[in-house]
């Protein structure tokens, strides 16, 4: 099956670029007649796994991929893995140091935010081979 | 005509710099065989194009004051930012009159319909889910269709003051026992946008505004009147906040919004709503958003530096009284304020409406992206390298054509 991808590289705490490559993927879906709602759902999903791979990862790759029916977004990085999986989903539970959130990042909304704008995620987490979080939104 | 307009290319002036190119928000301009040219499905009117233009070669295009001659009653209505373009000693009262002078029969200030706008804007802040963008800016409404349609539901579904004004006028004409053939309504424009909001309007079928004039281009006749002992005087009908609309964040004042974000200029517009989308800015109640730098004083129309615009406008609106506004409104007709008709989505970047064929088009803009180098220097036409592939995907030009390709 034919798919479009854009595969963007995410630096640790380089806050200049975060959302350069959310940016990507948006102008990708915009070159597609798909639903308002859609594309604004998939451009949250993919802006706050980017910023989550600025400030909790040592740093990764944040990807949009565009297939018939869906558009995934993944995000795979270097580790250090999420601690407590259950917390990490919680609204407001956050583990963002303090520096960051002075900057407006960190209110831990992050991936509730995602968890809700998905139709579907898969979240794999360990210490030894990092973070890969899979949001996938139906087109229909 | 469903893609009308308003920006006229000047072709002798046009040296094909790219200058205008660069600066579209929706990447609408190309320059092929040294002259620029405007994709008509993608342009929203918003002027960046006139503005960056070195040699005047873009213009509005706008109606003229021949066309007086096809209506019985002629009604001018001058928006509030024509008062920020003359001298400090030229009343605002003389502005008004001077348009008696020029041939018309009556004026109606579109600032006393910007004092009704206020009032019912300020009803659907307390009513609305927030944050609520305004929609008094015709190319921001038609930049969210294009760019970002799922923020459709947040403009606020009232009517501009320009729109008011004209019903307003008609009416009032009509009741007076004129027939609506007769009437000639001109407003009197600081954009292009606005040309474009009357001769397509988004949220109606038809505006009630018949034709549309320049402020540049009846600047001098205004000053030349405005300046001459037999000019009658009008008076100024609307408060100090009516007049204030011309200027970024007079509007949020008028309507009482202080929980608000006032952005001007189409690049910071196109980064705040792209905020908005990803609910960045979750707090905020009212947001205010002007294609143009300074708001309606900067508009590509007008005569006077923005920020010399603004400023005066402020100083006038600080003189006038505050408690004039919205008296009688609860007598009105509220549909006049209503839109007649929702705002679609416009997709206007699509490769294609079938998913499969969108795709496969994408892959090979992607493979021809990989041989071009990247710097976005405009030299092809096209502004971006990435606009450069798209426009040979879609086989509107048949070969690339880039100067720094290996």
């Amino acid at each position: 099956m034919e798919t479009l991808k854009v595969v963007w590289q995410v630096e640790k705490m380089d806050f200049t670029r975060a959302g350069e490559g959310s940016s990507k993927i948006k102008k990708m879906l915009h070159q597609f007649s798909i639903r308002p709602d859609i594309m604004r759902r998939v451009a949250i999903i993919s802006y706050e796994a980017e910023v989550n791979l600025v400030i909790h990862s040592f740093g990764g790759v944040l990807q949009g991929e565009v297939f018939p029916d869906k558009v995934v977004v993944t995000a795979k990085d270097k580790g250090p893995g999420i601690e407590d999986l259950s917390k990490a989903m919680k609204a407001g539970f956050s583990t963002a140091p303090l520096e960051v959130r002075e900057l407006g990042f960190g209110a831990g909304m992050g991936l509730p935010n995602i968890k809700r704008s998905a139709d579907k995620l898969d979240l794999q987490s360990s210490e030894e081979e990092g973070t890969e979080l899979v949001a996938t939104v139906y087109l229909s | 005509m469903s893609n009308f307009h308003s920006v006229n290319l000047r072709e002798g002036l046009c040296n094909g710099c790219t200058a205008c190119v660069t600066v579209c928000p929706t990447e609408a301009v190309r320059v092929n065989s040294q002259k620029a040219e405007i994709m008509t499905t993608r342009c929203t009117d918003c002027g960046a194009c006139l503005r960056a233009c070195p040699n005047h070669a873009k213009t509005g295009r706008v109606d003229n004051m021949k066309d007086l001659d096809n209506y019985k009653y002629k009604i001018a209505l001058p928006d509030p930012a024509i008062f920020g373009q003359f001298a400090p000693d030229v009343q605002p009262e003389r502005i008004l009159g001077s348009f008696l002078s020029l041939g018309f029969d009556e004026v109606f200030d579109v600032a006393t319909a910007c004092d009704l706008v206020s009032k019912k804007i300020k009803e659907k802040i307390v009513k609305t889910n927030h944050p609520l963008i305004s929609a008094s800016c015709p190319a921001v409404i038609r930049l969210i269709q294009a760019l970002y349609p799922d923020l459709i539901k947040n403009l606020v579904t009232i009517e501009a003051p320009l729109e008011v004004a004209g019903q307003l006028a008609r009416k009032k004409a009509i009741e007076r026992g004129l027939d609506s053939e007769d009437i000639g309504i001109f407003y009197i424009s600081p954009c292009p946008a606005k040309v474009t909001a009357v001769k397509r309007p988004v949220a109606r079928k038809k505006s009630s505004v018949n034709k549309v004039l320049s402020i540049v281009d009846l600047y001098g006749n205004i000053l030349k009147f405005a300046n001459m002992k037999n000019t009658k005087t009008l008076q100024l009908k609307a408060s100090g906040k009516g007049y204030g609309w011309a200027r970024a964040g007079g509007e949020s004042l008028a309507v009482g919004a202080y929980n608000n974000v006032v952005v001007d200029g189409i690049e910071h517009v196109t980064k705040v709503l792209g905020e908005i989308e990803i609910g960045k800015l979750p707090n905020v109640d009212y947001i205010e958003c002007w294609a143009c730098v300074g708001g309606c004083v900067g508009g590509p129309l007008v005569v006077e530096n923005p920020f010399i615009a603004r400023v005066k406008i402020r100083k006038k609106a600080e003189l006038l009284n505050n408690n004039v506004q919205s008296s009688g409104i609860d007598k009105l007709d509220h549909s006049i304020f209503e839109w007649e008709e929702e705002i679609k989505p416009r997709q206007i970047m699509s490769l294609d409406n079938n998913m499969t064929v969108a795709i496969s088009k994408g892959k090979k803009l992607q493979e021809i992206l990989s041989k071009l180098p990247g710097y976005d220097c405009g030299a092809c036409g096209a502004p971006t390298c990435r606009a450069h592939a798209e426009d040979f995907v879609q086989g509107s030009i048949q070969s690339t054509r880039c100067v720094f390709k290996k």
